[in-house]
This record gives structure tokens, C-alpha cells and sequence, in this order.
């Protein structure tokens, strides 16, 4: 006998209740650990240059648009949480939902592309590269970095978006899901961290 | 909206609310200091709101919740020590 999804994908889940139950697999969490991990090292030797250069590192500062850098937080922060919405909404097997704030999320989570294009297209026609100074290397390496994820962020969301409209919403699914929001989080939060270190952290005068 | 729905709702307003706290730090007229390690903090305190309500290490996950807790930490650290150092030279 079939069986509503919402009592497929809780039946599922509940097999593991009893204790605090992790969202998405934990291969991602390891994934996602090992990658923040990295991202650590980077600020500790994004931090050390800058200490070393204040002066530089402060100059070149000043050449970015932290207006920009706000946009794209505030556009991942809102992309994120239609993500996790549609988490909870796969949960509760209602698919037409789990759709429409994955692609809202997907959506949402583009205008990060449109910015960082603007603004990287914006620094090279003012003859500003990799090269320009050590800041500027830092700014396009991290940048172009935590860029990446969110391109390989955006393509597992739209696997997501396939797979809510053509498979089971059961506890696989659920799991599914979950891991690939996992990432997407990650990838707004590293870009919490990566805004302020590089446009915000103001020299004393 | 149900209740861990609502808990990410929550979770946004106040992530938004604190970037646009930060926006007001950047223009405001405090001093470098004070203000660059203000929004070091509020930074920190978003990631932790990340990770408690978007990943949802708030229901107490372990051993992810610590993994999560000491990369804050040595994240505040790095961030704050080595700019405090930066400024002093």
C-alpha cells in the first residue's frame, strides 16, 4: 500500500531519533570540516601578510566597495534560508515546496554571481590583478576560492531541484537534501568571515 | 510556519539585522579598534547562528557542535590577535 511521502520520510528519520540526530551525512560534515579547516589557514596567512604590511594591506582596502560585499551577504544570507526552508519542507514531504524554495534559493543565490562578476570586471578595467600587490592577491585567491564552492554550491542545488520533482521524498531524499544545504551554509558562512576580514578590517590612523 | 521553520526565520531577521549593524560600524565614527573588532565579534556570532539554526547543530549533534565551536574559536582568534598585533606595529 502507498503511502503519503511525509509519513515515508518521517518513519525514515525517526529510525535514528532518540538521540540529536545530525542533518545530512556525515561524509559531508566531514567534507565541510576539512574545508573550513583550509579556509582557516588561509585567513591565518592572510592575517600574517597583513600584519607584516598593514600599510599595503590598508591601501588596497580602501580600493575595494564594501557596499558590494554587504549586497553579497545579505544575498547569501537570504539564499540560505530558503534552503533551509526547503529542508523543512522536504521533511514534511511537501514537494511542490521543496521545488519552489530550492529554485527561490538558486534564484536568490545568482545575484552573488551577477556582484562578483560587476565587481571583479569593475577591478581588471582599472588595471587592478592578481598582481597588483599582495593584498590583491590575497583578494582574488580567497575570493576566486570561496567563488568556486559557490559555483559547485549552485550545481548541487539544481541536482536537489531534479531530484524533488522526479524521486521519493523519503528519508533518502531528506538526507539528500540536507547534506547539499549543509554546503550551501557553508558557503555563507565562510563569506561571513571572508567580508569583514578583507573590506572591513580597518588600520588605525 | 512551524517551529524549527520559524527557529531559521528567526535566525535570518537577526543575521540580516547584524550585517546591516556592521553596515552602520563601517560608516559610523568609532574608532578603528573598537570598530573593526566589534565587527569581528558580530561576525563570529553570525557564523555561530549558521551554524546552530541553518545547519542545525543547535539540536546538540556532537561531536560536529565542538568541531564547530573550536573552529570559531581559533577563527576569533586569528582574526582578532593578528589585527591587534598588525595595529601595534
Amino acid at each position: 500500500m502507498l503511502r503519503p511521502e511525509s509519513v515515508t520520510a518521517h518513519d525514515d528519520l525517526n529510525r535514528v531519533s532518540g538521540r540529536p540526530r545530525l542533518a545530512g551525512d556525515e561524509g559531508v560534515w566531514f567534507f565541510v570540516s576539512a574545508d573550513i579547516t583550509l579556509f582557516a589557514v588561509l585567513f591565518l596567512l592572510f592575517m600574517i601578510e597583513r600584519a607584516k604590511a598593514v600599510d599595503v594591506f590598508e591601501a588596497g582596502r580602501r580600493q575595494l566597495t564594501p557596499e558590494l560585499g554587504l549586497l553579497n551577504t545579505l544575498i547569501l544570507l537570504t539564499s540560505s534560508w530558503l534552503v533551509a526552508l526547503a529542508v523543512h519542507h522536504a521533511r514534511d514531504g511537501r514537494r511542490d515546496a521543496v521545488t519552489r524554495y530550492l529554485i527561490a534559493g538558486m534564484a536568490v543565490g545568482a545575484g552573488f554571481a551577477v556582484t562578483k562578476v560587476f565587481e571583479y570586471w569593475g577591478k581588471i578595467a582599472d588595471g587592478i590583478t592578481l598582481l597588483s600587490s599582495d593584498f590583491f592577491s590575497f583578494y582574488f585567491a580567497l575570493t576566486g576560492l570561496h567563488f568556486l564552492h559557490f559555483l559547485v554550491g549552485l550545481g548541487v542545488l539544481a541536482v536537489c531541484v531534479g531530484k524533488s520533482r522526479r524521486d521519493a521524498l523519503d528519508g533518502r531524499f531528506v538526507i539528500w537534501i540536507e547534506s547539499s544545504g549543509c554546503y550551501w551554509h557553508m558557503v555563507d558562512l565562510l563569506w561571513i568571515i571572508i567580508f569583514p576580514m578583507i573590506y572591513l578590517l580597518r588600520a588605525p590612523l | 510556519m512551524n517551529t524549527p521553520a520559524l527557529a531559521v526565520t528567526r535566525a535570518w531577521f537577526a543575521l540580516v539585522a547584524l550585517s546591516v549593524v556592521v553596515f552602520a560600524l563601517i560608516e559610523g565614527d568609532a574608532p578603528a579598534r573598537v570598530a573593526t573588532i566589534a565587527i569581528v565579534l558580530i561576525a563570529v556570532f553570525k557564523v555561530r547562528l549558521v551554524f546552530l539554526y541553518f545547519m542545525e547543530l543547535a539540536t546538540g549533534a556532537m561531536p560536529w557542535r565542538r568541531v564547530a565551536t573550536i573552529w570559531m574559536a581559533v577563527v576569533l582568534a586569528i582574526l582578532i590577535g593578528l589585527y591587534t598585533y598588525g595595529a601595534g606595529t
